[in-house]
């Protein structure tokens, strides 16, 4: 892990001490991950990427067709897990229960994988529910473990993605939906993907999720407290994304830290009936 | 709100919160207590065109929803294809047009050699600008120039402004100064 990632979750630490026990998880596995790196194979498949898709519309894969090393993800979510129970913790117990279901039934960790990128949130839960397991720990170990493919992915095709004629709510790249969104110099919004985390532009006064672009129908609410982040919604389809001004948060982290520290706008967006983009 | 597990997969958005449950269990009282002690301040934002000059760039005005659509910040539009989010000084002053404790909200008088400004009546204004105008264009009225052609025109009063008025209000203004023979019709930028 880079020391100023460290030092950006230290800064974050003591501006929200209410995530140190997150943070501090989180920060333990990003230095796993880039302490086994250099092990870890990733074969990226020969894939035609079709021009015309774009312009279409379409983004370049959908979410259960991306060439994906899926060997290589389950043997870091395996190593994860390992790397997990060897610590003394409060969870281990499940954690443990899980480590052995993928020692012993190899398609386990595939089919947690498939459902994972086929958004099937009931197998998610069930399959988690078994061995013990919080559902969102499931989603998130099985992110982390498909990360660096994806981000393998990211880097092969990028240039790919015309950036210019892009105008819709969805990663150009993997058609999920944006999970955070933030403005950058002069204003220009971006919209961050939940699951490959490719950035990509789009109009501020319009929602994502539904292209709703009447001004009366959008709106934002803010903490006064907290100054650089905001929530914006749509009345019409009664969905969110919080957001980041660039232009007002110093030495802002990566979105998905900051996704994380703002756990509590999400819980005041769902007290004012709005939802999520993914449900 | 009581969070269950299946509560926090809906409103937790990404995976990134599933850490929070991997280091407490399902523990997020702290937050939801926290989320508790903001005050929150909702807002909308709509577009409009900068009144000052004709380049037409594009403002996003920030109105607040309780204090009865207060405008509570201005910004150049970045989505606009003509100014892409920048804007002048001038421009990037907009809020200034509203919140303003020195805006004049009356015609204001300053009698010759008084060094003091007071407030008068807009009837009051009109009607002494118009006496004015006519003492002096009556005054200075040239009905033919040196070479005897009909020219119907005054020399002593001009016309300024507005790169704020728009051509609705540009024809009726143009119309009149014609009308009362001023050859000096200005706008007051050029740009």
């Amino acid at each position: 892990m880079s020391d100023e990632l460290s030092d950006q979750i230290d800064r974050l630490i003591q501006k929200r001490p209410i995530y140190k026990n997150a943070l501090s998880i989180y920060r333990d596995l990003m230095s796993f991950l880039r302490e086994i790196e250099p092990e870890i194979q990733y074969v990226m498949k020969d894939e035609v990427v079709h021009d015309i898709k774009v312009k279409e519309g379409f983004p370049l894969f959908s979410r259960e067709d991306l060439p994906l090393d899926l060997k290589a993800a389950s043997s870091l979510f395996k190593r994860l897990l390992e790397h997990l129970t060897s610590k003394k913790r409060k969870d281990k117990e499940a954690l443990e229960k899980t480590l052995d279901r993928v020692r012993t039934d190899s398609n386990w960790v595939k089919s947690v994988i498939t459902a994972f990128l086929t958004n099937d949130e009931t197998t998610i839960v069930k399959m988690a529910e078994k061995v013990d397991l919080e559902p969102m720990v499931l989603k998130f170990l099985t992110h982390m473990a498909l990360r660096p493919s994806l981000n393998t992915l990211k880097e092969s095709v990028i240039e790919k993605i015309q950036k210019d004629s892009w105008n819709y709510g969805y990663c150009p790249l993997c058609g999920s939906s944006p999970d955070m969104a933030y403005l950058g110099e002069e204003g220009k919004r971006f919209l961050h993907c939940e699951l490959c985390g490719y950035e990509w532009y789009y109009p501020r006064l319009k929602c994502p999720f539904c292209e709703n672009d009447e001004p009366k129908k959008l709106g934002y609410f803010e903490s006064e407290e907290e100054e650089g982040f905001r929530v914006d919604f749509c009345k019409k389809c009664n969905r969110y994304i919080k957001t980041l001004d660039m232009r007002v948060i110093e030495a802002p982290a990566p979105l998905e830290l900051e996704n994380l520290i703002t756990l509590h706008l999400d819980m005041l967006a769902h007290d004012q009936g709005f939802k999520n983009p993914q449900s | 709100m009581k969070v269950n597990r299946r509560q926090f997969l809906k409103i937790s958005v990404g995976t990134a919160a599933g850490v929070m449950a991997l280091g407490l269990g399902m523990d997020l009282k702290p937050v939801k207590s926290y989320a508790q002690t903001l005050k929150i301040r909702f807002a909308k934002e709509t577009t409009t065109i900068c009144p000052y000059c004709a380049v037409g760039c594009s403002i996003i005005v920030h109105t607040s929803k309780g204090a009865g659509g207060k405008v509570i910040n201005t910004e150049g539009d970045p989505d606009h294809p003509i100014n892409e989010g920048a804007l002048c000084s001038k421009g990037a002053a907009l809020s200034q047009l509203v919140n303003n404790k020195d805006r004049l909200v009356t015609p204001l008088y300053r009698k010759s050699y008084s060094h003091a400004w007071q407030k008068v009546s807009w009837d009051w204004a009109l009607y002494r600008i118009a006496l004015n105008i006519k003492k002096t264009r009556d005054a200075t009225f040239i009905r033919k120039n040196s070479k005897g052609q009909v020219v119907n025109r005054t020399e002593a009063i001009a016309s300024i402004g507005s790169a704020a008025l728009d051509n609705e209000e540009c024809w009726p203004l143009q119309a009149m100064m014609r009308a009362m023979g001023l050859v000096y019709v200005e706008h007051q930028a050029r740009i």
